[in-house]
């Protein structure tokens, strides 16, 4: 063995069993490397598997880069990002009502005496001169009014007096007249009525005058008013509620008056019946002037209907409203997107309140409308996407039908009722869409819909704020 | 996805076949999504990298030698495009001010196996970017800290102190959320 060996050999016993102590936190530092290098093989493994879902609008936005050429016949369709939307609507009807309430309180404010004994006017209420031109009278004017004790029509003499004392009253954009239980609201202020204190100065006032080319007869023809309230009477006659007549007056009172060539003429007087006993008061007003008439029952101010029964609130009663709309949207930006259409919608109502009960009057209304909408993904991921929208819509009258007990009324009646019109709403919402795949979603939205300008008398003046609930179908392309 | 298949689909897609990188996209995007919510601080951020990420595939899938599986070399460009962003956005927050507390405690590997995925990505996602990217090339990729220095520009030192203050960050927000859901069951 040579020196080299023997010096190993001498070194390598000093160091048998040699021992130095590391220090404390070698070891911690040793197992602290170990297990970050054993948490990286496992999160590692947790994440192997792992898949996260994608919208569905990503990958037009790939194809889009990928091929180009695509993108001009995009432009040349006005745009990529784009949906047809396919749309059904419900609504509910009745949330407020417009135009009534606002006749509730003014026939509810006017307030009158209902029992003074001195305000007895001798002279007609007459708005403008004395020669009044009284409606759809083909021009005619009557000569004058007049307010006498007796008077001669037709052969008979007639003796009445005012005996009713009635009042009137101007609001902001009505006029109210009130005699006895009943309350007049007129729609403007400048409306033209008369007061007569019996329905034969109505009559004559009239007829006086007129003439019919041919036979020197009285032209009755296009001169007598349809009026609601009761028929004209000889004054012994306590004036009972009879309905919608033509005839001037009834058989009993002058049975040799031929007034089988009367007829309904356009323009239209109200009568309102005076106490029982004391013979009609009349007021002439027309129709196209009178906004309502109220009644004074138990206390309670209600509206009356065209044959003085009471109208309830649900006087026409639509059933929910039933719409379909094809709409092209536009993504304008990563949130953004404006939609406009076409939609169709059907109002069915009936009418069962009054003499309706015994009758099954019922119709339906259609209306073509052109929607717009803006819509904001406020919460977007790769399945669902929660939005409010905007907007506003347009709706044009374009269908009426009515019948009653299955027999269709004629179209120039529903013409004459002004019953559709044209209509501008706003409207406001909500809505919830959910991705199907890449080109097809599915969609629930609640709108509040409030009309804001009508031209008819139709759904949408009646009820003019809506609730709906709209579902519907979204194709991009 | 057989290779015959695959072998198909990579050819269409060399081809420029919208239908085949269509039908690419669908097989591949919710595994590389779930690349990109990790080193995205939102969904919408994620689907930006997503994008990229696949658009870089089709431009460069004829490079595709077929040796290993599409799915791994997908998910190097996906990662790759990840950390391109990072790298190259200088206006990202690369640090964040931690209490020294707060530093002492790293979130313990205990813990945060006992995550799910989803709950783990929900907290990498709140982590300040820098933090975020190299926690998740450490802990999740599985590369060096000499690989993530190279990588991002970064010394090795500042890469771990990156992940030491990636842990303790999350060790708070996991004590924050406790804490909430005490309070919540308390109120």
């Amino acid at each position: 063995m040579g020196q080299q060996s023997k010096n190993k050999s001498a070194l390598g016993e000093k160091f048998n069993g040699f021992e130095f102590t590391p220090s404390n936190n070698l070891f911690d530092g040793i197992q602290d490397e170990l297990a970050k290098d054993a948490e990286k093989g496992v999160l590692a493994d947790k994440f192997s598997n792992f898949e996260q879902p994608v919208s569905g609008s990503l990958w037009p936005k790939i194809e889009k880069e990928l091929h180009p050429e695509k993108k001009k016949r995009a432009i040349i369709w006005w745009g990529v990002a784009a949906s047809l939307i396919i749309l059904f609507s419900i609504s509910s009807v009745d949330l407020f009502r417009g135009d009534l309430g606002q006749l509730d309180s003014v026939a509810e404010n006017t307030q009158f005496e209902q029992n003074s004994s001195t305000e007895f006017s001798d002279k007609p209420l007459v708005k403008g001169n004395s020669s009044t031109n009284l409606p759809n009278r083909n021009g005619n004017k009557a000569s004058g009014v007049f307010f006498e004790e007796s008077a001669e029509v037709f052969g008979h003499k007639i003796q009445n007096k005012f005996k009713q004392p009635f009042s009137y009253e101007k609001n902001e954009n009505y006029s109210v007249i009130g005699i006895a239980q009943k309350r007049l609201v007129i729609n403007t202020a400048n409306s033209e009525f008369l007061v007569k204190d019996s329905l034969f100065d109505i009559a004559a006032e009239l007829f006086e005058g007129l003439e019919d080319k041919q036979d020197k007869k009285p032209n009755r023809k296009n001169n007598i008013a349809p009026y609601s309230g009761s028929l004209f009477s000889n004054g012994s006659n306590n004036g009972q509620l009879t309905g919608n007549q033509t005839a001037l007056m009834d058989e009993e009172a002058a049975p040799e008056i031929d007034y089988s060539d009367w007829t309904v003429s356009e323009g239209g007087v109200f009568i309102v019946d005076g106490i029982e006993g004391s013979g009609p008061d009349a007021v002439v007003v027309p129709l196209s002037d009178l906004a309502g008439v109220y009644a004074l029952v138990d206390e309670e101010i209600v509206l009356l209907d065209d044959y003085e029964n009471e109208v309830g609130s649900d006087y026409k009663d639509y059933k929910p409203a039933l719409s379909v709309g094809l709409l092209y949207e536009r993504v304008l930006g990563k949130q953004l997107s404006i939609a406009a259409g076409v939609s169709y919608t059907v109002l069915n109502f009936n009418y069962d309140k009054g003499i309706w009960q015994d009758y099954k009057r019922e119709g339906s209304e259609a209306y073509l409308g052109i929607p717009l909408n803006i819509t904001y993904d406020l919460i977007k991921n790769s399945k669902f996407n929660l939005f409010p929208l905007i907007g506003g819509q347009v709706d044009f009258g374009i269908a009426h039908k009515e019948t009653i007990n299955n027999k269709e009324l004629p179209g120039d009646v529903l013409l004459n009722s002004n019953s559709l019109g044209n209509h501008f709403s706003l409207l406001a919402g909500c809505g919830i869409g959910y991705d199907l795949n890449d080109h097809l979603s599915v969609f629930g939205q609640s709108i509040y819909q409030t009309n804001l300008k009508s031209t008819g008398d139709g759904f949408f003046k009646k009820t003019p704020s809506n609730m709906s609930f709209q579902a519907g179908l979204k194709v991009s392309f | 996805m057989n290779r015959e298949t695959e072998q198909d689909l990579i050819k269409g897609c060399i081809e420029n076949d919208a239908k085949a990188q269509r039908e690419l996209y669908h097989k591949f995007c919710g595994a590389m999504m779930g690349i990109c919510v990790r080193y995205a601080p939102t969904v919408h951020e994620a689907e930006d990298l997503l994008q990229d990420g696949f658009i870089k595939v089709f431009q460069k899938i004829h490079t595709f030698q077929g040796k290993g599986y599409l799915a791994g070399w997908i998910k190097r460009i996906m990662v790759n495009t990840c950390l391109t962003y990072y790298r190259d956005n200088k206006n990202l927050r690369m640090y964040a001010e931690l209490d020294e507390d707060v530093l002492k405690e790293e979130a313990s590997f205990d813990v945060l196996a006992q995550l799910s995925a989803d709950e783990l990505v929900q907290k990498i996602q709140r982590l300040p970017d820098g933090f975020r990217v190299v926690f998740n090339m450490y802990a999740i990729e599985g590369f060096s800290h000499q690989e993530i220095a190279d990588e991002l520009g970064i010394s090795i030192g500042t890469s771990k102190s990156q992940l030491s203050r990636a842990r303790a960050y999350l060790k708070k927000i996991i004590k924050e959320e406790e804490a909430k859901e005490v309070n919540g069951t308390a109120v």
